[in-house]
């Protein structure tokens, strides 16, 4: 999350700069919204 | 028009982030103009990366540099827009409408028209006849396909006009246009199409895709 609101980087850079599968850094970046969702729902 | 498929969560926050490829965050934005759900969700992901901004410590910017401005930035996206069909993020590209396209035939019931957007990637429109399919094929990155006009069968359900397919290289399908009405939409890869078939990979440099 902070690589691609920090940095600037897409999801495919950020998948070069980390050694990993795009489809994982999606899914990584799917689960960190859903935690940050879930805890401002909280806060409601 | 009731849109069903949006923009993935990843998608979205890589959009609010500003860090979606040009040729992608054409197509986000054109959903995003027609879909209120995912205007939403964007709104939410802005204020969330404003305060991941907010964390940041103060930079000593009494000896910096002006910024520089991305070749690929913000301003290589057209804004204004059409009525009807063409959502406004896309009316500089698409011209006069759906009607006034000059098509060029890719193969059996498909045209297709590349349009120009600065940045990695390519973006397309792709006219289907009724009934007529896109070679079984997979994704080099990320795939946004956004339906104009008509509707796109594949193995992860139909997609009217508004609707988005999101989709990244783990994907494998091949889309086929309504049997009725035929199918136009605008896709935008990040990397070239892997098609399966030996003939349409040998194709690849004519048809562009």
């Amino acid at each position: 999350v902070a690589l691609a609101y920090l940095e600037g980087l897409s999801h495919s850079e950020i998948a070069a700069q980390l050694g990993l599968p795009l489809g994982t850094v999606k899914s990584r970046m799917r689960i960190a919204y859903q935690k940050v969702r879930a805890a401002l729902e909280d806060l409601k | 028009m009731t849109i069903t498929h949006h923009l993935d969560d990843a998608t979205l926050m890589s959009f609010a982030a500003g860090s979606l490829p040009t040729t992608l965050a054409a197509v986000a934005a054109a959903h995003a103009s027609m879909c209120p759900h995912c205007r939403k969700e964007l709104s939410l992901l802005e204020r969330i990366g404003g305060v991941l901004v907010a964390g940041l410590l103060p930079a000593d910017m009494t000896r910096a540099e002006p910024p520089a401005v991305p070749a690929d930035g913000p301003e290589a996206l057209p804004a204004r827009g059409l009525a009807g069909e063409i959502p406004a993020p896309l009316g500089d590209l698409v011209g006069d409408g759906l009607d006034h396209v000059r098509w060029r035939w890719i193969g059996p019931g498909l045209w297709h028209r590349p349009l120009q957007v600065r940045g990695a990637g390519s973006l397309h429109l792709i006219k289907a006849a009724p009934g007529a399919s896109v070679p079984e094929h997979t994704h080099g990155g990320s795939e946004l396909t956004l339906v104009l006009r008509g509707a796109l069968i594949d193995s992860t359900g139909r997609y009217m006009p508004g609707d988005v397919s999101d989709l990244d290289e783990d994907m494998e399908h091949t889309p086929v246009a309504d049997t009725q009405a035929g199918c136009i939409c605008v896709i935008a890869n990040e990397q070239p199409t892997r098609f399966r078939g030996l003939l349409a990979r040998l194709l690849q440099p004519w048809h562009g895709l």
